[in-house]
């Protein structure tokens, strides 16, 4: 899956993440969407700077700019899943390397 | 025989390697392209790759990049390319090459690409980014458009993968000259001589061609001696780059001199 114009010519991305500000998506995601397996949703830079902020300050664990976006979404679903429900977030990076990133969006950290 | 067979054919009588030039495709208009493939075709190139302008040109150095933007940004698209080609093919004898990045191919469908490209004068397709281990899918669609299909190996393949490039593609096999990007280099680099070596091994009858980093008359008239043709691309785009509106005789002087060497590189022939 490329995203891409009518002429095939690849176009310019956007995200507040290194790792997500990519044209293409591999494979075997595009497959497990096409098989409804995985349900793909979107989330904002301002939400996942959001979120980056509630997890370093509720939990004392910094989350790399990608897996905020996962933490945004798990806060926003949260809120519709019945009571006592579980809700399992793969954080799967550490922000320590987004903190320059995050100041100079956010400023200093207080 | 097909253009680029006779192409080869013809510099072999007459001792010398073909002279295959490179041009991006629109950059900075598609009048200007035309205008300088006449240039070419009067200097004496044998066969033209016509570069199809692509966002993402993985394989390119700065001088192509900053033509492949300059292209895209005046509107080029495969459609116009093959406008451009339609031109070309009606006023010189240049042997043509489609030269392309494969998505932009892809989207129509390579077949109806394919399809187009032979209609508008194309005798070959050159697709950069299609390894051989994937191109059995591709390869018989552009081939039984009635183009030949010219594949490229480097330094770095391996005997069996020159085997494989070279049993999917015909008119000639592109020989890389190094790893790396296209774009100037002062010299051939070393162990181009086992490189070519290798390739012909693999290639067999096939005539092989050397391209990437070369820049100088020098480096082509080497080149020439190693190979059945030296592609120039890079040192004619930034030779139109820099001379702006003179770029149709700039790179008409180029490419005379680029032919000449590829002419003093072969003894000649004994009579």
């Amino acid at each position: 899956m490329l995203l891409q114009d009518e002429a095939g010519q690849v176009l310019a991305t956007h995200s507040v993440s290194a790792g997500l500000d990519y044209p293409a998506v591999g494979p075997e995601h595009a497959q497990l969407r096409d098989i409804q397996r995985v349900e793909y949703t979107r989330v904002s830079d301002d939400d996942a700077l959001d979120a980056f902020e509630v997890l370093s300050r509720t939990e004392g664990i910094v989350p790399a700019l990608e897996s905020a976006h996962a933490i945004a979404y798990a806060l926003t679903l949260a809120g519709r899943m019945p009571a006592k429900s579980w809700v399992l977030v793969n954080l799967s990076g550490r922000g320590d390397k987004d903190l320059a990133e995050y100041e100079r969006i956010r400023g200093s950290a207080s | 025989m097909s253009r680029i067979a006779a192409a080869f054919e013809r510099a072999r009588r007459e001792r010398r390697a073909a002279f295959i030039a490179f041009l991006t495709a629109g950059d900075p208009s598609a009048d200007a392209t035309v205008a300088m493939a006449r240039a070419l075709s009067r200097a004496g190139a044998d066969i033209l790759e016509l570069g199809v302008p692509f966002s993402d040109p993985i394989a390119d150095g700065p001088v192509l990049q900053r033509s492949a933007e300059r292209a895209l940004a005046s509107g080029t698209t495969l459609g116009r390319v093959f406008e451009i080609a339609r031109a070309i093919r009606a006023e010189t004898n240049l042997a043509l090459v489609l030269f392309s990045y494969l998505n932009p191919l892809l989207r129509p469908g390579l077949g109806e690409s394919a399809r187009r490209a032979r209609q508008a004068g194309f005798d070959a397709v050159l697709v950069t980014d299609l390894p051989p281990e994937e191109a059995g899918r591709f390869q018989p669609a552009l081939r039984s458009a009635g183009l030949d299909t010219v594949f490229l190996v480097s330094p770095t393949s391996p005997a069996a993968r020159m085997t494989a490039a070279a049993r999917l593609s015909s008119g000639f096999l592109y020989v890389v000259s190094r790893s790396g990007t296209t774009g100037a280099r002062r010299e051939l680099p070393r162990g181009l001589r086992e490189t070519v070596k290798r390739a012909r091994v693999a290639a067999g009858t096939l005539p092989i061609a050397l391209g990437f980093g070369i820049f100088t008359s020098e480096t082509a008239r080497r080149a020439s001696r190693l190979a059945d043709g030296v592609v120039v691309g890079s040192a004619l785009m930034r030779a139109a780059e820099e001379a702006g509106a003179g770029r149709e005789k700039a790179v008409e002087s180029l490419a005379r001199t680029l032919a000449e060497a590829c002419r003093r590189g072969r003894p000649r022939a004994s009579s």
